[in-house]
């Protein structure tokens, strides 16, 4: 038989056993049946067992006696395992009828992953057998001899005491234990068999789903992952990200007891996570919830997934018309179910970019599977549709019900712009965010409609048009623009107009636009010397340890506070200002050699020249432009004074400090994926979506989201709601992360939408935990003694460190976080070395 | 392409004899320099082509210019040519910022740049992209580049043809 690593499931949507049956003590009944028997009256039994059936036999027996006891045919040693050879073929024979008893049921079943199994079963030509424990297996040993089918011991082997099914390895059978696990004799209702029976066709589903061909080490992980996640022992933990767990896993209770029972059952998953053989140990480490293209078990999810199979990816345009014929013939036989399911699917978006590479025919594609009308004439002036608070947006409701959103930049902060409004230039541009809105109380329902805007100038285009593909289950949608400031300025000020339409699908046929009408004022000139006084003042104010100083106010602050005014006291960070140049407008056009008006010319540190001058954003409020260097812009514009406050500043810090000691990153190859990690460490840390080391949002949450991973979110993004969060910011403001998400580039996207918990080397700030850092880095490995003498200070033992030793909560940081997991294995080779310093510094070995 | 469906027109540059095919989809900025003027189009990702003139505009002051303290500057092409006739020397930068944590993509930027002299006044003519734009942009900012012509001769020029202009 195909063989695969053991599963077992039962899905969360039924009613099941909390309390999974386990070989245990036999009752005294059937003991004392069961020593009555003589063995040439047992033999004689067997005998008509085998030719008349178990059934006729206890009516021979049994006909005359009422209600009868059953009869023993367990080892009466070891009731898991049959008596005998014959007794276990004959259980076999009886299971396989159980199951396609169960199998029957499942048709009606009214959950749509039961309900499919059974027809995926019939449609994918998968067979099932049953899954039975040999006679002669070890008696009371953890694990059982099994064997597979029901005609005799051939392919057995050995597994888990509480395997409940087996799904083989080329994903064309299932193998289901259908007798109780502690007593064999005890037949399972066939409601349980009929959920192990779902367990393994899910698996069979997901892998069959994933890939053409033989599935990876890592899908075959997910697959069993799908398959115990929902098991009653395990669906009862939490899924909020707990800090006290090790590095070794998934840092979710519910998670990283599913990776422990798959790694201590499945010797190929543990010797692949220990070697880390082609990075599963991040892999693993950062799965934290089911994930999947078939997760409802539909014949018509498979046979959509197939449709793909035919075609390269990215199609050739010239493939193009047959690819979608081929994806609107197999979308065709979807039900509502099939399409949340897809909806919900970051892998089924993620395969859908990968076929096709531009936003239009990924809109069409998604508009195809969804069965939505393309290019369809705009519905005429929609009127505001009745409440209907449960039904999904509709088109003429979106059309309905949207506003235009207008904000720029004002150098410190960003300003809502509404109709008739003035503002200012900054630097010479505005720097805006021009999109729409929904304005009911639905979300998109998923309608694959397009935004796009752009700033005129009556009737001169003076920010190019830019379109963005509104959120699935989004609520607003916008998009960067620049205007450059005309050499002169009219009398009245600059009027221009902000125009955001609707397109459909099609990118092209524009359903609806509005415009918003504003006024652009010239901004108030300044010297050089000016901004150079005002970085003064703002250097002095950041290293003041006054109680009106930013140092001092951190040392007023929570602990991660302290540490930042710590390692800025200490010279571990270096903080200076940035302060806009007074020549700006011409700065980045010498410097980029044409205008560029997203961009304004700084100055770092106290003097305005070439060597500490640099191009950067309108809106940056801060820098980390090199390891422990950080650049703040405290003076948000320079004629006036105005500063930034010193909350936001402190915000800034905190924020731009986790990257100014995020080692890791700086000795990266500063891929999208390395940024896009900083990033999500920085804005964890800083608070912006919660408290940091509480998964939990007090009451009132006041913009806190939990850290709690959630299956059942829709796509695109990770499921937690704070990772959500985190990840939605940078979608949408940081401009590498859409395209690299949307195309999955360099398995991008993979890593996105599992990231939903920091993993990072100095999240606390600490100078203790930087000198630790560098101490481990400069080993080189000729006095192990003394390095590791060093190493024992930080933790309190030995002489102590200059910064003094390790608080409690670093030394959970070094515990919890991978990232001092790798740093010491990658600089302290050696493997007898690396198991001790481990060992000293509670790293899970 | 970009300029798909787009309606070119030829503008003018006053005081210069030149003009160039602008795209009315995009910005049309025109903006005085130290020692000179520029007049520059926007496309929507950043990219951009301009004309530069003036008596400060010469192609070693700009490349000087280029690059700050986050970014470097290295010319990686050099190649003495002919621009409208007039001998010319056309150079490619790559700009490479600093990959520091920051909503920007810091993607290396190619600056493509041709300096000429009409009537012995300083001319730059070129464009600025996203490196890894450049296969799907590059065509349509060559042809703004190979649009710029002596005001009313626009029909008869072209890069590499004879021009009165030297």
């Amino acid at each position: 038989m195909e063989r695969a690593a053991q599963s077992s499931t039962r899905r969360r949507t039924r009613s099941v056993d909390p309390h999974p049956h386990r070989a245990g003590t036999p009752s005294a009944t059937q003991t004392e049946a069961a020593s009555d028997r003589t063995h040439g009256a047992r033999a004689g039994i067997v005998f008509l067992q085998q030719t008349l059936g178990n059934r006729g036999v206890q009516r021979l027996l049994f006909s005359a006696a009422g209600s009868p006891p059953p009869i023993q045919r367990a080892n009466p040693l070891d009731q898991r395992l049959p008596m005998d050879r014959a007794e276990a073929i004959s259980f076999a024979r009886q299971a396989k009828a159980d199951i396609d008893v169960a199998l029957a049921t499942l048709t009606a079943d009214p959950e749509p992953e039961r309900r499919n199994a059974a027809e995926f079963v019939a449609k994918e030509k998968v067979v099932t057998h049953a899954l039975t424990p040999r006679h002669d297996s070890p008696i009371g040993a953890p694990t059982i001899r099994f064997f597979p089918g029901e005609n005799d011991y051939t392919e057995s082997f050995t597994a888990d005491g509480a395997s409940t099914h087996f799904a083989g390895s080329r994903r064309k059978g299932i193998w289901v234990r259908a007798r109780q696990d502690a007593n064999v004799d005890e037949p399972l209702a066939a409601d349980e068999i009929a959920g192990r029976i779902v367990g393994a066709v899910s698996e069979i589903a997901f892998t069959r789903a994933a890939h053409p061909g033989a599935p990876a080490a890592f899908d075959l992980y997910r697959a069993r992952f799908e398959g115990l996640y929902f098991l009653p022992e395990f669906f009862g933990k939490s899924d909020a990200f707990d800090r006290s767990l090790d590095g070794k896993g998934p840092r979710t209770p519910h998670a990283r007891a599913v990776f422990e029972r798959i790694y201590a059952g499945d010797p190929a998953v543990k010797k692949a996570y220990d070697a880390d053989t082609a990075g599963i140990r991040e892999k693993i480490d950062t799965y934290t919830m089911p994930e999947g293209m078939n997760r409802i078990n539909s014949p018509r999810l498979q046979k959509l997934r197939a449709s793909f199979f035919a075609f390269s990816a990215p199609v050739a345009d010239a493939a193009y018309p047959a690819f979608k014929s081929a994806i609107k013939g197999a979308a065709a036989a979807l039900d509502d179910d099939d399409r949340k399911a897809i909806d919900a699917s970051n892998d089924w978006q993620r395969l859908i970019n990968e076929h096709v590479e531009d936003d239009e025919k990924r809109g069409e594609i998604r508009a195809v599977i969804a069965g939505q009308a393309i290019g369809a004439a705009p519905a005429p002036a929609p009127a505001p549709a009745a409440p209907k608070p449960a039904a999904p947006l509709t088109r003429d409701e979106f059309l309905a019900g949207w506003e235009p959103t207008v904000a720029v930049s004002s150098g410190g902060a960003t300003e809502v712009v509404v109709a008739g409004d003035k503002v200012k230039y900054v630097g010479g541009a505005l720097l805006m965010r021009v999109g729409a809105v929904l304005t009911g109380d639905k979300p998109n329902s998923g309608l694959v409609l397009f935004v796009r805007a752009q700033v005129l100038r009556d009737p001169d285009v003076v920010a190019p048009a830019k379109s963005e593909l509104f959120p699935a289950r989004g609520e607003d949608a916008s998009v960067q623009l620049a205007v450059q400031a005309p050499a002169v300025l009219p009398a009245g000020g600059d009027k221009l107009t902000a125009r955001v339409e609707i397109l459909d699908a099609d990118k092209a046929t524009v359903l609806d636009h509005k415009d918003v009408a504003f006024t652009a004022e010239a901004e108030a000139v300044f010297t050089k010397e000016k901004a150079e006084t005002e970085a003064t003042a703002d250097l002095a104010h950041f290293l003041d340890a006054s109680p009106a100083g930013i140092v001092g106010k951190l040392n007023a602050m929570g602990p991660q506070e302290k540490r930042l005014a710590e390692a800025m006291s200490k010279g571990v960070i270096d903080v200076q200002p940035m302060v806009m140049r007074h020549d700006s407008v011409a700065f980045v056009t010498a410097k980029k050699g044409a205008p560029d008006p997203s961009s304004v010319g700084y100055f770092k540190g106290t003097t305005e020249d070439d060597a500490h001058s640099f191009v950067d954003h309108t809106n940056t409020r801060g820098v980390t432009d090199d390891f422990q260097k950080i650049l703040v812009k405290r003076t948000t514009d320079v004629p006036s004074g105005a500063k930034m406050s010193d909350d936001d500043v402190i915000e800034v810090l905190v924020h731009e400090a986790v990257h100014a000691l995020d080692a890791p990153y700086w000795q990266s190859s500063f891929d999208p994926i390395d940024r896009y990690k900083t990033e999500f460490r920085a804005y964890w840390m800083d608070g912006s979506f919660g408290p940091p080391d509480k998964a939990i949002c007090p009451v009132p949450a006041k913009g806190c989201k939990p850290a709690v991973v959630d299956p059942t979110m829709p796509a695109p993004g990770p499921k937690s709601p704070r990772a959500r969060a985190i990840f939605q910011h940078l979608y949408e403001d940081y401009d590498y992360v859409k395209p690299a998400y949307d195309d999955n580039k360099d398995g991008f996207r993979d890593a996105v939408d599992q990231y939903v918990v920091p993993d990072g080397i100095n999240l606390l700030l600490s100078a203790r935990l930087e000198r630790l850092r560098k101490l481990i880095e400069d080993y080189d490995g000729t006095d192990f003694v003394a390095f590791r003498e060093a190493v024992l200070g930080f933790t309190g033992v030995g002489p102590a460190p200059v910064d003094g030793v390790l608080t409690a909560d670093e030394r959970a940081q070094i515990v919890g976080n991978r990232a001092w997991r790798d740093h010491v294995e990658a600089n302290v080779p050696n493997a007898g070395q690396q198991k001790t310093i481990k060992h000293d510094l509670g790293i899970a070995l | 392409m970009i300029e798909s469906g787009a309606s070119w027109r030829r503008h003018r540059i006053a005081g210069l004899g030149l003009s160039f095919e602008v795209n009315p989809a995009w910005p049309l900025d025109t903006l005085p320099l130290d020692g000179g003027t520029i007049v520059s189009q926007r496309l929507p990702d950043g990219a951009g082509v301009f004309v530069r003139y003036g008596p400060g505009q010469t192609l070693d002051r700009f490349l000087a210019a280029l690059g700050d303290a986050l970014t470097t500057a290295t010319i990686v092409r050099d190649d003495v040519t002919r621009f409208l006739g007039a001998p010319a020397r056309r150079v490619t930068v790559r700009l490479d910022r600093r990959p520091i944590p920051g909503p920007s993509s810091d993607r290396p930027t190619l600056l493509r740049v041709t300096g000429f002299a009409v009537h012995g006044v300083p001319v730059l003519v070129g464009y600025r992209m996203r490196e890894d734009r450049a296969a799907e942009i590059e065509a349509t900012l060559e042809r703004v580049v190979g649009s710029v012509a002596p005001a009313g001769e626009e029909a008869a020029a072209g890069p590499g043809e004879p021009s009165p202009i030297a």
